[in-house]
């Protein structure tokens, strides 16, 4: 009991004075997990939008393997990364296994089914009537995508917010890409894995509350914007 | 613009909902379009805007199929008309936009057409809170704003008060003399197409 209190103390310590490496791994965290959803949301918001709007042969069954890869394990996704930039591998070559860059395709690639799922099933549900409005006042098919953006912004940020959390909540990816190395790729979730098996419990606490703080405070600003448009 | 329609079928899953063998929108003719409730007024109209070209038959547009540049051309005020989220004057303003009107002129055009359909007091207000009436004013206005040769009309003046309903019909006729265009106007109300259109055409 006593131990946990301690604990509690020190984290709070770590927190309050900005130790170096506390805010290190804080911050590399957070450039890797929105540098995931930035990338994956240029390709996720058109393609999102397209497949929505599109009427073709076999939509059912893309919708279907769609919504199925919505979630999909993260070990599995940071394994089917580790063999493609392995040193064997067809991307070995750029040697960029064991570096924050493979952290971010990882999550990228993580999050990019969820992101997508999401802005197509927002799309194809609501979607078709803003096109068909944006058609009839004479708009392009460009034109008609910007519309469709504008007018689900909020929907949208709320579907990369999704993305995002699950980005920075992950373990499995980021520590088979990343490889947990100390003052390179240890993020949030892996330090604390890591911390825990050494039985030091400080630096983990310190970063669960920060984990914790960053989701609510994420959220909390999400649903205020959102709100009022509803 | 002139329209024409040849042995027309639409079918939803192998369920026939409209059948026309011919008809004819005269060039610069008020029609009023009647009918029972799903009698298929609104899919004709669909059909009709270029928004559904998945039908048997033919509809020709002064004598030649739809083309994408007709879009330019039709305006259609839908039986639900989706306003966009943002305020009535930009809603109004967007036809204009998307065509590359410079603003000076746009913010013209859109004054006086608030002015018409009498909701300049509502110009800053926000889409989502109009009320049903308000909503298919500024609907109106907004497919009013790019000036277009056929303007179809799905029950457009059911919410809004009768009074109200005499100015938009001046409105719309002063429009129609300006401008020679084709009206399709569906209602429910006999009176209203008997004294509004030029001839009156029921769907069964
Ligand atoms: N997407 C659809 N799928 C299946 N049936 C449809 C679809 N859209 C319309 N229908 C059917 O087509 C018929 C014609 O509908 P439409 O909306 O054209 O009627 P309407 O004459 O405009 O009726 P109202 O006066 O009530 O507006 C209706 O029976 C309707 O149920
Ligand atoms: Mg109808």
């Amino acid at each position: 009991m006593n131990e946990i209190a301690n604990g509690f103390i020190k984290a709070f310590w770590m927190i309050v004075s900005f130790d170096p490496e506390l805010y290190e791994i804080i911050i590399r965290s957070l450039v890797v997990s929105l540098s995931a959803v930035m990338i994956s949301s240029l390709f996720c918001v058109p393609l999102g939008i397209w497949l929505g709007l599109k009427r073709f042969k076999g939509k059912q069954l893309i919708s279907r393997l769609l919504y199925a890869s919505m979630s999909t394990p993260s070990v599995v996704i940071g394994l089917l990364i580790l063999l493609m930039l392995s040193r064997r591998g067809p991307f070995g070559f750029l040697g960029l296994l064991y570096t924050p860059s493979a952290m971010i395709i990882a999550q990228t690639v993580l999050v990019t089914p969820l992101v997508l799922g999401l802005i197509y099933h927002t799309v194809k549900q609501r979607g078709r009537q803003i096109q068909q409005e944006g058609l009839l006042l004479g708009a392009d098919s460009f034109q008609v995508m910007i519309l469709i953006i504008r007018e689900f912004k909020m929907d949208f940020l709320v579907h990369l917010i999704a993305g995002f959390s699950r980005a920075i909540s992950e373990v499995g990816a980021v520590m088979i890409v990343g490889g947990n190395i100390k003052g390179s790729t240890r993020v949030m979730t892996t330090t604390i894995a890591l911390m825990n098996s050494m039985g030091e419990y400080d630096m983990s606490i310190a970063l669960g509350v920060v984990l914790l703080l960053i989701s609510l405070l994420v959220n909390i600003v999400v649903y205020k914007e959102a709100e009022p448009w509803k | 613009m002139e329209i024409t329609v040849k042995n027309l079928l639409k079918k939803y899953n192998d369920k026939t909902v409209l059948k026309i063998l011919d008809l004819h929108f005269t060039k610069g003719q008020i029609t009023g379009l009647l009918g029972d409730n799903g009698s298929g007024k609104s899919t004709l109209l669909h059909i009709i805007s270029g928004l559904d070209l998945d039908y048997e038959g033919e509809v020709l547009y002064e004598g030649a199929c739809f083309k994408e540049e007709n879009r330019q051309l039709i305006g259609m005020v839908s039986q639900k008309p989706y306003l966009f989220k943002r305020s009535v004057y930009d809603n109004i303003e967007y036809p204009l936009k998307v065509r590359g009107v410079p603003k000076q002129i746009r913010q013209e055009k859109v004054h006086k057409l608030m002015k018409n359909m009498n909701i300049e007091a509502i110009s800053r207000q926000r889409a989502e809170t109009l009320s049903g009436g308000e909503a298919q004013k500024v609907a109106l206005a907004r497919a009013l704003a790019a000036r277009p040769a056929l303007l179809l009309l799905d029950e457009t003046t059911s919410n809004i008060h009768e009074d109200a309903v005499l100015t938009i019909e001046e409105q719309l006729k002063v429009y129609h003399q300006e401008t020679n265009c084709t009206i399709i106007f569906v209602t429910h109300n006999r009176m209203q197409a008997e004294r509004f259109c030029d001839q009156c055409i029921c769907l069964n």
